[in-house]
């Protein structure tokens, strides 16, 4: 529906159209988000917050207006509580490395889930052995959804934190995050909640969720790489010591001592990605003309056409709900006789892009009992024209192997 | 569309099927695992010597169709050979002993995994 605002898919590989379903690895980016960097680059280039000269001050205005744009877009209290990372993987080591190094004790547990991508699992992992904290995990259920039934025994008064995805990256399946926010807000735990698959592809709110800390990734939301999103609440992050230190995160500095800024340059040592903060912020705007409802629409449209046809096809399991519903369009599969790798391989001969491989989640693969999969992922650009061919492909690559 | 591909010929999808020297080789007199972490490939591979001489070559491994076939042809061409002969084999003697053509970069982890861990061990 949106292919013509790509321009990535005019290319040709090796001759042929593009199907490119592996937007849960990286989406497209659209016209305005490259024309917004590259006006940046030829129009207002200038470090920012510092220069009185205009282009500084043109780079600042439109740099913080993004902030604003974020604060609207998962719905923040403050524009204080928006801190730019350079990516989702950035923010989760963020928190753990600052709020778990000062909050988190001998004894304390650390609660996960069974779908998480390795940004939220290694962080936790580190700071748990450093500290003699506990991991455990909400188990995932036949239906690949989480066992809330398990919250009452898991979350207890040991509980400090409670880390989980909002969409898991390998199932699709989006987590009951506000359900799970108030068990864990009843034991007094945090909440912290890895948003990298969700943004731009459902609305978000952080107050109705009940995350205290939310983080998002923007180049899987049409915006550039190199660029993520720390959202804490106010007070948390004021309590938080600096993660990096340096320029522009300080007060004042003698030589001897220092003192923070305020939120959020404390949070925002050295020169910033501006380009990449302005793209983000253009991405944003991108999504906001589409509209929640039509990307909600299409992508449920792609989905359930696309567990369809995949169901359809002899020796083919799908890591994941198998209907539309509370899910998004990331759906794994293993194909009998065909490994994951050689079936990308096939489909990339005819200019199918998909992604294999554990999806940095290698515990979800053990637990599901594979050592990987192959992935479809769909974005705006897509149409049912690319899950067609994704089927002709998936039905070759049978045939190359002889089944 | 034609029902071929270059990298699966019946050389390819044979030794993937029927991977020749499969399994544990008991007294073994080098023994190494490697895993491929982008893909989770793994393979253990174990080799009867004789001073320089690989008398036998045997492994256990998981993977793509590629890495499997060329850990079974490499576990073939590799028998009675003498250490030096196996250090100067390339990605692109793999792909000849399979006989598909110079892959990708992207699939040349897959052609030389059991190469490079072969290699490991007997250096």
């Amino acid at each position: 529906m949106f292919e013509r605002k790509f321009p990535i898919l005019k290319r040709k590989i090796h001759g042929h159209r593009l199907a490119y379903l592996d937007s849960a690895s990286t989406t497209q980016k659209p016209r305005e988000v490259i024309d917004a960097m590259s006006d940046y680059y030829e129009n207002h280039n200038a470090n920012i917050h510092r220069g009185i000269h205009t282009l500084s001050q043109e780079a600042t205005a439109k740099y913080e207006g993004v902030r604003d744009k974020v604060k609207k877009f998962i719905n923040a209290t403050s524009r204080e509580e928006i801190i730019f990372t350079s990516g989702a993987t950035a923010a989760l080591n963020l928190i753990a490395a600052t709020w778990g190094e000062q909050n988190i004790k001998r004894g304390d547990e650390i609660l996960l889930t069974e779908m998480e991508h390795h940004s939220n699992l290694v962080p936790w992992q580190i700071i748990a052995r450093k500290k003699g904290a506990k991991l455990k995990f909400i188990p995932i259920s036949e239906a690949y959804s989480l066992q809330l039934a398990t919250l009452q025994r898991l979350v207890t008064s040991r509980t400090k934190i409670v880390a989980l995805t909002h969409i898991s990256n390998v199932l699709g399946t989006i987590n009951e995050l506000s359900e799970i926010s108030q068990a864990a807000h009843r034991h007094g735990a945090i909440v912290v909640a890895d948003g990298a698959q969700a943004g731009g592809h459902l609305p978000i709110d952080v107050q109705k969720l009940g995350a205290d800390f939310y983080v998002l990734a923007g180049h899987k939301m049409y915006g550039p790489t190199g660029i993520g999103v720390l959202y804490g609440r106010r007070e948390l992050l004021e309590k938080m010591p600096p993660y990096q230190t340096g320029g522009h995160m300080v007060r004042s500095v003698s030589w001897q001592a220092a003192t923070w800024s305020d939120l959020p340059g404390k949070f925002e040592a050295g020169t910033a990605n501006i380009a990449e903060v302005i793209g983000l912020g253009a991405a944003i705007d991108f999504l906001s003309s589409v509209g929640w409802g039509k990307i909600a629409r299409h992508e449920q449209n792609l989905t359930s056409d696309a567990l369809d046809k995949l169901q359809k096809i002899p020796g083919l399991k799908i890591y994941g709900p198998t209907r539309a519903q509370n899910r998004i369009g990331v759906i794994s599969f293993t194909l009998r006789d065909v490994p994951p790798h050689d079936l990308a391989s096939i489909l990339d001969e005819q200019d199918i892009a998909i992604r294999t491989g554990h999806h940095c989640a290698m515990p979800l693969h053990t637990r599901l009992g594979i050592e990987s999969s192959a992935r479809v992922s769909f974005g705006l650009h897509n149409s049912k024209k690319d899950i067609d061919e994704l089927i002709r492909g998936i039905q070759h690559a049978r045939r190359i192997f002889q089944l | 569309m034609p029902d071929e591909s270059s990298n699966y010929n019946p050389i390819v999808l044979a030794h993937y099927r029927h991977p020749r020297n499969f399994g544990i080789l008991e007294n073994a007199s080098h023994k190494r695992n490697d895993l491929n972490p982008l893909c989770g490939d793994e393979i253990t591979i174990y080799l009867q010597t004789a001073g320089p001489r690989i008398e036998k070559m045997t492994y256990e491994a998981r993977g793509c169709a590629l890495s499997i076939a060329a850990a079974s042809v490499l576990s073939e061409f590799v028998r009675n050979k003498k250490f030096p002969e196996i250090k100067n084999l390339r990605s692109a003697d793999m792909a000849k002993l399979l006989e598909i053509p110079q892959t990708s970069a992207a699939r040349e982890s897959c052609l030389t995994l059991a190469l490079q861990s072969l290699n490991k061990l007997i250096s």
